[in-house]
C-alpha cells in the first residue's frame, strides 16, 4: 500500500470513529472493507469499546525510553510535558498533586518565603569525572563532545550527558581500570564496552575495565545507578558494591542504591533475574521482577514492589516520593541540589508521596515543602535547616 | 501557510504549529525531538510488537527508528511524511529481524510475515497502529488530573479508595475528578463522536 493511500484509509477510518464520515467516505470505506475479510475485521474491531480500551491499555502501558540511544541529543524532560496519558502520571500531577499543585495559598509567609534564596539554585544537570588508570582526571562537563581518550584498544567517546567505550576485543593485555565519578547535582549516563547501558546518580561512581576480556564482567559501584546489562550468558555480569553487597546478573534490568549515608542498600529488579548476596553472613537470594532486596547491615530481606520502574523514576528526571519519609527525601534533594541538610530538633515525622521533576529551580522545591507542612529556614552556603 | 480559503481560526493555529515543529526539529530543537518522541514512539512499539512477538526488540526498532528520523531530519516538510516513514522503517525493520532469525525460533504468526502475503498483513496492523495512535493522543489529552484518575478507574480498573490512595487523595476529590471527566467527554462526545461515547459507555 502506498503512503498516500495509507494516510488516506487512516483519515477515513479516525473520521468514522469520530462520527464525522460522510456518505461518499462511507461507500469508499465500505468498498474498502469488501477487499478482504481482514479489512472487515479491522472496521468491525474498531467498533468495539472493549477492544479499543484493551488497545488503549496496551499503548498506555508502553513506556518511552529514558533517554534516547547515543548521538541523539539528550532530553530533558520538560515538567509537563504531554506523556500520553503517562504524563499524569510521570508528570508531577499524579500524587505529588496534592503536594504540589493544589496547594492553598500559604496562609502566613514561612521564614523561608521572607528570606528568598539568593538566586536561585538550579537543578543538578548531566556531569562526570572520569579518573584513568594512570589517575589522570578528565572532567566531563566541560569535556568538548567526541573522541576523548584512547586506552589499550578501547576508544573512549563522549556524547552528551554520555560517555561510551569501544573495546578492541583483540587487546590482550589486562584492561586497565577506569572511574567514573558523579559529583553531587549531577548525574550521568555510560556505556561499557560490552554495550550495557548504566545510568548514574549523583553522588554515585562506578569502577570498571576498558574492555572485559576475562571471563566476567566485573564493575564495582557505590551510590546509586540503574543498569540495562546486555546478555551474555557466557560472561557473567557482577556488580560489587563496596564493603556491602554482590549483585550477579542473570537478567537485564535493575536499580541499585547503596548510598553510605543511606540506612539500607536496596536492589530493585525490573526485568531478567538477579542473584544478591550480602557479605557478613546475611546470605543471599534471587529477585524476579517488581521484588526488591533490602541490605540492612546484616539483614537481607525481599519485598515486593508494585512498580519496580520508580525505584529508577530519577533516570528519567523525577523524584520519586512514594511513601519515603523527610530524612530520605531530604538527602535526596541534597544530593542533586547539593545542599546540607540540618535538623534543629530530630526528623519531623512527615511522609511524602508523589513525582516531582528533577529539573525544578530549588524554589519550586522549597514551595513544595512549606505545602508539605515541613518548617525550616535557608541559611548561608545552601544549608537547609529543618525545624521542628 | 495556506492561502486561498478560509481556515478556522483552530485548524489554522495547529497548522502552524505543526510547521513550527518541523522547523524546530529541523533546527535541531531538542523539544521538538521530544514532542516527536511523545506523538510517535508508543504507536511505533505497538506495531512492532505486532509483528515481532518479543517486546524488547519491538521497542529497540521503535527506538532505534526514531533515531534515524533525527539522522534525517533534513527530508522532511510535513508530518505526515514524518509518520510514514516511521511507520514505514519500523516495518522493515521488523521484517529483516524476522528475517535474520532462525526460522525455527519463529512462531507460527511471525512466520506468516515472512510469506508473499506478509506485506499485505504488516500494512493492515500499520494502518490499524496508526488509527489507534491517533485516538490514543487524542484520549491523552484530557486534562492532566482529571484524565490521570479516569486512567486509573477505568483503564486499570481500580476502585474509588484504590484510586485515591495511589493518588493521595481524598476519595471525594477522585469523585469529584471523575464527574469532571465524564462531564468532559460528555462535551467532547458533541465534538467527537463516536470516541467519546465508546468511553463514556465503558465510565456509566
Amino acid at each position: 500500500m502506498d503512503a498516500q493511500r495509507m494516510n488516506e484509509l487512516e483519515l477515513l477510518l479516525l473520521k468514522k470513529l469520530e462520527g464525522e464520515i460522510s456518505g461518499e467516505e462511507q461507500q469508499r470505506l465500505d468498498s474498502w472493507a469488501a477487499e478482504s475479510p481482514g479489512n472487515a475485521r479491522l472496521l468491525e474491531a474498531l467498533a468495539d469499546p472493549d477492544w479499543m480500551l484493551e488497545q488503549m491499555a496496551e499503548l498506555e502501558s508502553i513506556r518511552e525510553p529514558a533517554r534516547e540511544p547515543l548521538v541523539v541529543p539528550l532530553r530533558r524532560a520538560p515538567l509537563l510535558r504531554r506523556w500520553g496519558w503517562a504524563a499524569a502520571v510521570i508528570g508531577l500531577l499524579a500524587a505529588g498533586a496534592a503536594f504540589w499543585l493544589m496547594r492553598a495559598p500559604a496562609p502566613q509567609q514561612s521564614p523561608a518565603a521572607q528570606a528568598p534564596v539568593q538566586a536561585d539554585v538550579q537543578p543538578g544537570h548531566e556531569g562526570a569525572i572520569l579518573t584513568l588508570a594512570d589517575g589522570t582526571q578528565i572532567p566531563l562537563d566541560s569535556a568538548a563532545q567526541g573522541e576523548i581518550a584512547r586506552q589499550g584498544g578501547s576508544t573512549l567517546t563522549l556524547g552528551k550527558g554520555q560517555l561510551a567505550y569501544d573495546a578492541d576485543e583483540g587487546g590482550s593485555e589486562a584492561p586497565a581500570l577506569n572511574t567514573i565519578t558523579i559529583p553531587r547535582g549531577r548525574q550521568f549516563r555510560l556505556l561499557l564496552p560490552d554495550g550495557s547501558k548504566v545510568w548514574l546518580n549523583s553522588a554515585s561512581s562506578i569502577r570498571f575495565p576498558v574492555a572485559f576480556s576475562g571471563a566476567e564482567r566485573r564493575v564495582t559501584v557505590t551510590g546509586e545507578a540503574y543498569f540495562e546489562v546486555a546478555e551474555n550468558p557466557a560472561k557473567p555480569f557482577t556488580v560489587e558494591v563496596t564493603g556491602k553487597t554482590r549483585l550477579r546478573v542473570l537478567g537485564t534490568r535493575f536499580n541499585l542504591k547503596a548510598y553510605p549515608d543511606e540506612p539500607v542498600a536496596v536492589a530493585t529488579l525490573m526485568q531478567g533475574k538477579l542473584a544478591v548476596e550480602a557479605d557478613s553472613g546475611a546470605g543471599q537470594t534471587v529477585l524476579l521482577p517488581n521484588e526488591q532486596a533490602i541490605i540492612n547491615g546484616s539483614r537481607l530481606r525481599k519485598n515486593d514492589v508494585a512498580n519496580a520502574g520508580a525505584a529508577a523514576a530519577w533516570k528519567d528526571g523525577l523524584f520519586n516520593f512514594d511513601n519515603k519519609k523527610l530524612d530520605e527525601v531530604m538527602r535526596e534533594l541534597a544530593r542533586w541540589y547539593d545542599l546540607e541538610i540540618v535538623y534543629q530538633k530530630g526528623v519531623p515525622d512527615i511522609m511524602f508521596g508523589g513525582e516531582m521533576g528533577r529539573n525544578e529551580p530549588l524554589s519550586n522545591v522549597l514551595l513544595g515543602l512549606q505545602d508539605a507542612n515541613v518548617k525550616f529556614k535557608i541559611e548561608a552556603n545552601r544549608r537547609l535547616v529543618v525545624l521542628p | 501557510m495556506h492561502g486561498g480559503r478560509t481556515t478556522p481560526a483552530l485548524q489554522y493555529s495547529e497548522q502552524h504549529n505543526d510547521q513550527q515543529l518541523i522547523r524546530l526539529f529541523r533546527a535541531g530543537d531538542e523539544s521538538a525531538a521530544a514532542d516527536l518522541y511523545g506523538r510517535y514512539y508508543k504507536g511505533l512499539v505497538y506495531f512492532a510488537r505486532r509483528i515481532v512477538e518479543h517486546a524488547g526488540e519491538a521497542e529497540d526498532i521503535a527506538q532505534d527508528t526514531m533515531v534515524k528520523l533525527f539522522h534525517k531530519r533534513n527530508d522532511f516538510e510535513q508530518l505526515s511524511e514524518i509518520k510514514s516513514f516511521l511507520y514505514i522503517s519500523v516495518r522493515n525493520a521488523c521484517f529483516n529481524y524476522l528475517k535474520a532469525r532462525d526460522r525455527h525460533a519463529l512462531s507460527h504468526r511471525e512466520l506468516l510475515y515472512l510469506t508473499p502475503e506478509g506485506e499485505e498483513s504488516a500494512d493492515l496492523e500499520m494502518l490499524k497502529s496508526r488509527v489507534l495512535a491517533e485516538i490514543y493522543q487524542e484520549v491523552s489529552t484530557l486534562p492532566a488530573h482529571c484524565g490521570e484518575v479516569f486512567r486509573l478507574l477505568f483503564i486499570h480498573k481500580l476502585t474509588t479508595a484504590q484510586a485515591a490512595e495511589k493518588l493521595g487523595l481524598s476519595p471525594q476529590t477522585v469523585l469529584n475528578q471523575k464527574a469532571r471527566a465524564i462531564k468532559l467527554l460528555r462535551y467532547r462526545l458533541s465534538e467527537k463522536g463516536f470516541l467519546a461515547l465508546l468511553l463514556l459507555m465503558k465510565m456509566l
